[in-house]
């Protein structure tokens, strides 16, 4: 079920998503969902100005959370598929808490971690990190033995088999759940933006505009953050695309 | 005048025993020594230890006592100018055919010349490297297939490859784990008749372990039989047969054939 992503078939989405939308506004004839002709000019107004450094806090929030998650799942995830017994030894513990939906932990890691940009970044993190862990472990651990022994006995020490075959092997499975994840990621930061902050999108689209009945403004901050969740997915992608290509060569 | 010439083996097992943790050893106080550009063939039955064998000769697998020498140095770690090539040919499924022939010198340039990871001598430039590489593919006859990936081969197209890539490092031992064994008939006797190719007139020491009796009398100059249980002395068979393309009409064949099958018998 792979599609190409054109930049045709973007415009086109994006069209029928504001013919749409105006359809309802028009229906519906409430506040609550103002027509894009209201809302976009004020988007762009804003994006250079308040919205833009709410978007730039949130972008920048979901971007250091998603580095910090790769930064130490991968090596994590690497070290468990070579780790036969350690890595049989921690499933159970990753099986049960791969699952469970880390937000509930949003009060605890407030009280230990304090109420900082980092609990909210750990947060985020948390949940990406068991994704990119689960796949990035089940890749290096489903490599083949000769695989190894024989890039091995080309001369690869520890070093050279993690750059030649461990990280390729897991590169295209841990981008796929990156991009999986990222809007979890931004759900998340949603949530936790919506408190004890006073930039990024939560807070703008909860505190700043929706409590204070600005809904054309509301949907600006709604917009950002689709903005965010797409222009992520689409970086991604891309990224994605150009290293998976021996994927859509025929497998054998 | 006399010329003295030392020749030393050029692979030498001393008081070799070996066993997987806890089972009963495989090999105990076991010695052989191969002299430089020698063919051997390695046979027995499965679970007789001859691709345990290989994997202490590559390095990757370490004796529980004694050791094996190459070239007089111990063996402790995959030495740079030896080559392995398994019967699963291990390529990189993401690398195409040029880049999976190529690994072995993008890893050698990874380390430098270090004299652990690759040879301590002056570094292949990229050149001579693009030069090693086309020259193998072209000589095992997939350089039209350069830019493909491993999937999109057939089996035998896989192991040329794999040999490439091999034969790119230059070694000067070649390790053959049962390299033909998933093959299909026709295209396993093309790949012997390389290898054999690949073997004449070079001085490269090769060992191939193989459960197939024609496959070892076709390619060893020298046959190597193991069996089930502890193996404690080399049992070798001399065979002059090694590389004559009608190895199976000479009159020593059925006697070398009959020899090997007793050997086996016993050992099974």
């Amino acid at each position: 079920m792979k599609r190409r992503m054109t930049p045709f078939s973007v415009f086109m989405g994006l069209m029928m998503l504001l013919v749409i939308w105006q359809g309802f506004s028009l229906v519906l004839n409430r506040p609550i969902l103002p027509s894009p002709v209201t809302v976009l000019p004020i988007f762009f107004r804003s994006l250079f100005g308040d919205l833009g450094l709410h978007l730039l806090a949130s972008a920048g929030r979901v971007l250091a959370a998603m580095s910090l998650a790769v930064l130490t799942a991968v090596p994590a995830g690497l070290a468990l598929g070579q780790m036969h017994k350690v890595d049989r030894f921690l499933d159970p513990l990753i099986a049960i808490f791969y699952p469970i939906p880390k937000i509930v932990f949003l009060p605890v890691i407030y009280v230990l971690m304090g109420i900082t940009d980092l609990s909210k970044i750990f947060l985020i993190a948390l949940i990406v990190f068991f994704q990119i862990l689960v796949v990035v472990r089940d890749e290096a651990a489903n490599l083949h033995p000769e695989l190894i022994l024989s890039v091995r006995s080309l001369g690869a020490g520890r070093r050279g088999l993690f750059r030649y075959v461990y990280l390729p092997a897991s590169l295209p499975a841990m981008l796929t759940a990156l991009r999986i994840s990222v809007g979890t990621a931004i759900a998340v930061l949603f949530i936790a933006e919506q408190s004890l902050t006073t930039y990024g999108l939560g807070y703008y689209i909860v505190v700043e505009t929706y409590q204070v009945l600005l809904y054309p403004e509301m949907y600006c901050g709604i917009l950002g953050m689709g903005l965010l969740g797409l222009a992520l997915y689409f970086v991604i992608h891309t990224i994605e695309a150009r290293i998976h290509r021996y994927r859509y060569s025929e497998e054998g | 005048m006399v010329v003295c010439v030392t020749v030393f083996p050029m692979i030498r097992i001393r008081n070799l025993t070996f066993a997987y943790g806890g089972g009963p050893p495989l090999f105990e106080g076991f010695d052989l020594e191969i002299a430089p550009g020698e063919a051997w063939s390695v046979i027995g039955p499965s679970g007789c230890g001859k691709s345990t064998l290989l994997y202490l000769l590559a390095g990757l697998k370490r004796p529980l006592k004694g050791e094996v020498l190459i070239a007089e140095v111990r063996v402790a770690r995959p030495r740079p100018q030896t080559g392995l090539v398994l019967q699963d040919h291990g390529l990189l499924p993401w690398a195409t055919v040029g880049e999976n022939a190529g690994l072995g010198l993008v890893i050698r340039k990874f380390y430098g010349p270090d004299g652990r990871h690759a040879p301590a001598g002056p570094p292949v430039g990229p050149e001579e490297g693009k030069r090693r590489v086309d020259g193998w593919l072209e000589r095992l006859g997939i350089l039209a297939l350069k830019d493909h990936y491993p999937a999109q081969l057939s089996k035998g197209q896989r192991q040329r490859t794999a040999m490439a890539r091999t034969m790119v490092l230059e070694p000067d031992i070649l390790l053959m784990d049962e390299p033909f064994s998933a093959l299909d008939a026709h295209i396993r006797e093309d790949l012997r008749g390389e290898v054999m190719g690949l073997q004449q007139g070079s001085d490269r020491t090769l060992v191939i372990v193989t459960h197939d009796i024609e496959e070892a009398i076709f390619l060893g100059e020298k046959l190597l039989v193991l069996k089930r249980g502890i193996n404690e002395k080399a049992r070798v068979i001399p065979n002059g047969l090694a590389g004559d393309p009608d190895f199976r009409t000479r009159p020593p064949f059925q006697e070398i054939y009959s020899r090997l099958r007793t050997l086996l018998e016993l050992g099974s």
